[in-house]
């Protein structure tokens, strides 16, 4: 029986909190809880959590930034598709038979052309951005000269056969080539 | 545990979301907030103050990654640091067990006019407080920890230390009785242990860091 009251109040003893122990074991642990309330994190350990933190935002936020090398091959991508694009109509254009422009010349007989390109015009480069079409006419050289186009030449009634570039609204744009034809 | 302070206070949530977005100051003050439980938790399980401060910044580290993973209603958002600051500091335990800290006894420069030698003494008796703790294996460390030193209610600590609440209560009564056993040999006079055996124990209970207690004749 005594032993049994024993174990009882040592096993209440065991299950009551630290801090409320009495005597030399009861005073040593609340010292040191008395001291670790007190611990707390040196202003070093502030700085360098702050520090850790701002470089995990500073690469989160370039993670979200798309890459030089992605934004490199994005864009030659992109021209690529439109050099593409433009090669394709240009050739399609070319090979659609020739018609006679809006306010040209009237038809005339085929012939041959002559064997030498008198002149030839450079593309503005400014006309690249709109789909062209390229279409071959026959007209009289004093029309082509009424236009602002001279061709030198001994025979100033012949025929002169012209390609020219026209634009989305049937405008022209350029004369790529005139060549004189034989009467 | 601020969960709801005052008026002009914003709430944890307030701050974890702005933090979340990236807002400095919101950061600040949850680090602010938190830093001396989670500091305090990590030292008190380490022993070490270098290893807390290394726990400590890697919480708060691994707050700020699993932010979007927080979710209220399953912990408090003391609990959830604990939970986080408790595995580090068992990976922590695991890798430097082997390595003794001698920590100083806390006589750091305090201006008191306290007696000196009462000062040493108290000092002493909590170093040797810490000792004890420290000898204790970590279940049962940390649950002494948790309930009796941060006073942490049982079912908190039940959750966090993944058990029941009968079952933190008998962790608990185990490590009292440890650590009283533990603390006792140390607080005894010198004098004391030179007469030997005490009557009536027969053996001398010693715990290594698995739990498992073995007899020392």
């Amino acid at each position: 029986m005594t032993r049994w009251l024993t174990k009882m109040v040592s096993s209440e003893d065991d299950s009551r909190n630290l801090g409320h122990d009495a005597g030399e074991f009861g005073e040593a642990w609340r010292q040191f809880a008395h001291e670790d309330a007190a611990r707390t994190g040196s202003p070093e350990l502030e700085r360098r959590v702050i520090a850790a933190w701002e470089a995990l935002q500073l690469s989160k936020r370039r993670s979200q930034q798309p890459r030089p090398t992605r934004l490199i091959w994005a864009v030659g991508a992109v021209a690529g598709a439109v050099l593409l694009a433009v090669a394709l109509r240009s050739q399609r254009a070319t090979s659609i038979p020739a018609a006679p422009a809006p306010g040209a010349a009237t038809p005339m007989s085929q012939s041959t052309p002559a064997a030498h390109a008198v002149m030839t015009w450079a593309v503005d480069p400014a006309l690249e951005t709109e789909t062209l079409q390229l279409v071959r006419v026959r007209m009289p050289r004093l029309a082509l000269q009424a236009v602002g186009v001279v061709v030198s030449g001994p025979n100033t009634d012949g025929l002169v056969e012209v390609d020219v570039v026209l634009g989305e609204d049937g405008l022209p744009r350029d004369i790529r080539r005139v060549a004189l034809l034989r009467q | 545990m601020a969960e709801e302070p005052g008026h002009s206070e914003p709430t944890d949530y307030d701050l974890l979301r702005r933090a979340a977005e990236g807002e400095r100051q919101a950061f600040e003050l949850v680090y602010r907030r938190y830093q001396q439980v989670v500091y305090r938790f990590a030292r008190a399980m380490t022993g070490c103050p270098d290893a807390a401060e290394d726990i400590t910044q890697e919480v708060f580290m691994a707050l700020i990654k699993e932010l979007p993973r927080y979710d209220p209603a399953r912990a408090g958002f003391t609990t959830y640091l604990y939970g986080i600051a408790r595995n580090l500091s068992r990976d922590q335990w695991r890798r430097t067990r082997r390595r003794l800290a001698f920590e100083a006894l806390g006589l750091e420069k305090r201006r008191t006019s306290e007696d000196p030698h009462n000062l040493l003494e108290r000092a002493q008796a909590a170093a040797h407080v810490h000792c004890a703790l420290r000898g204790l294996p970590v279940r049962y460390r940390e649950v002494i920890v948790l309930c009796d030193l941060h006073g942490l209610a049982y079912a908190e600590a039940a959750h966090l230390v993944r058990s029941s609440v009968s079952g933190v209560r008998a962790r608990l009564h185990r490590a009292r009785q440890l650590l009283r056993r533990r603390l006792g040999r140390l607080l005894e006079p010198a004098h004391a242990r030179q007469e030997g055996p005490r009557p009536g124990l027969s053996y001398d209970p010693v715990v290594d860091e698995d739990g498992f207690i073995r007899r020392r004749l």
